[in-house]
């Protein structure tokens, strides 16, 4: 016996081996024990290698594969999730195809058309009416008329009031109600009053829109066109100090 | 068609001749006389279902493409055999690939899926068979492929060692030789299994 016995063994099992040699490997089997245990291990193994039923073929698998021989090229080859991969990408290929195209020929449409248009519309449009140049602002002070004195209050508010009561009639924030700041003009226009001057808002502008600090320029120009001291307040004509006109 | 038998062993190369002549309906026959045993194989060879279906499809395109290239000899189901073989051990070789670049354990996504516990009558028979063919399963997966090859075509398939040389192109003592190699790899997982399964059936 110059193979292994227990491939010799196997074949046995398996009914491989020519009668002549499984006559004599039986008659060996029986005188050894060993070799019997061997062949007893080896047609367990083989007896429990048990797998379920395999699934029948689906309904129309003959006819699916027929179809798909005739219908397809070397691409019917491709196994199928393959194959709808490659759908896919061609669907996302086709679109950004038509989107580079749809851009380039809007792209196109645009700058070989925009110059005829611009002589159409040029030539059939009329004659555009010249605009007068808006007129320059003049370098020279605007004469204002200070107000007259003696000019009623415009609406009581606490900026008209406050302002009033501080220096040169400036448009300026009010100073803390403490009645030495205030004690200025605080007779004619009424105002000074503590309660006015907390309720005062620094944010807020003031009715004909201008903030706190846009005072400071108008009574500046005040004091370059006459050279005096002029407290007017705020344009609104409330402002009651006008003691130097 | 008037196409001459070319052998009269196996009425199939009639069949596939005329179906490299352009007779759709012989192909289809001769799918339907050997669609069971090669979606068998295949979902022997694989271990899945649905991959059996596509790759016996792929088998049967394979055929006909060639159809007319194949030279009558023995049996038809040997090639068919053959080039479904070949055809699973390359799908084989792609998934452990996968595996590989995927970094996941062998066998990871074989894992079977938990089934809720059946009560009915013969459950416990069910569910033991059920565990006989993971254990089994498991095993013929991790076996390497010549290996695995040899080991289905001569169990589940029945084919002699001189028909399984036929179909895997080697000769009857590579069969025997990787079929024992099977064999005792199997012995060696059953009896893990065993001991890790039933710890206290040891004792």
């Amino acid at each position: 016996m110059n193979r292994l016995p227990e491939i010799e063994l196997m074949r046995l099992l398996h009914g491989e081996l020519p009668p002549e040699r499984a006559f004599e490997l039986q008659e060996r089997l029986a005188r050894e024990p060993e070799l019997a245990e061997e062949l007893r291990r080896l047609e367990a193994t083989w007896d429990r290698l048990e797998l379920p039923p395999a699934a029948p073929a689906p309904r129309g698998f003959a006819r699916a594969v027929v179809g798909r021989a005739e219908n397809g090229g070397l691409w019917s080859l491709a196994p199928t999730r393959i194959r709808a991969a490659g759908f896919a990408v061609l669907a996302a290929g086709l679109a950004l195809g038509v989107g580079i195209a749809s851009t380039l020929a809007r792209w196109d449409a645009a700058t070989s058309a925009a110059p005829v248009a611009t002589e159409t519309v040029v030539a059939s449009s009329p004659a555009v009416p010249t605009v007068p140049a808006a007129p320059q602002e003049s370098t020279a002070p605007i004469a204002i008329s200070p107000p007259a004195v003696g000019t009623p209050a415009g609406p009581s508010d606490g900026w008209n009031e406050t302002n009033a009561s501080g220096p040169k009639g400036t448009n300026r924030a009010p100073a803390p109600a403490d009645g030495a700041t205030s004690s200025g003009a605080s007779a004619a226009s009424g105002a000074g009053d503590p309660a006015q001057v907390a309720d005062f808002d620094y944010d807020l502008p003031a009715e004909d829109g201008s903030f706190a600090d846009e005072g400071t320029l108008a009574d500046d120009y005040w004091q370059a066109f006459d050279g005096t001291e002029s407290a007017t307040g705020s344009g609104d004509g409330t402002g009651s100090g006008s003691e130097g006109l | 068609m008037g196409t001459e038998p070319l052998t009269a062993a196996d009425p199939g190369w009639d069949a596939l001749a005329r179906t490299a002549a352009g007779d759709s309906i012989a192909f289809e026959l001769l799918v339907g006389q050997n669609q069971d045993r090669l979606l068998r194989l295949c979902e022997r060879m694989l271990g899945d279902v649905e991959e059996a279906r596509d790759a016996a499809q792929e088998v049967f395109l394979k055929l006909y493409r060639n159809a007319a290239s194949f030279r009558p000899r023995g049996q038809l189901f040997t090639l068919l055999y053959r080039i479904g073989v070949n055809h699973c051990l390359n799908r084989l070789r792609r998934r452990n690939l996968v595996r590989f670049l995927r970094f996941s354990d062998p066998g990871e996504d074989d894992a079977p899926v938990v089934e809720p516990v059946d009560r009915r009558p013969g459950a416990a028979e069910s569910m033991d068979a059920r565990e006989r063919w993971r254990v089994v399963r498991q095993g013929i997966d991790k076996l390497p492929s010549n290996q695995r090859a040899v080991l289905i075509l001569a169990k589940f398939e029945g084919l002699s060692y001189r028909e399984i040389a036929e179909v895997l192109g080697i000769s009857e003592g590579a069969v025997e030789s990787r079929l024992f190699r099977a064999m005792r790899r199997l012995e060696a997982a059953q009896e893990s299994d065993r001991s890790m399964v039933s710890p206290a059936k040891r004792t």
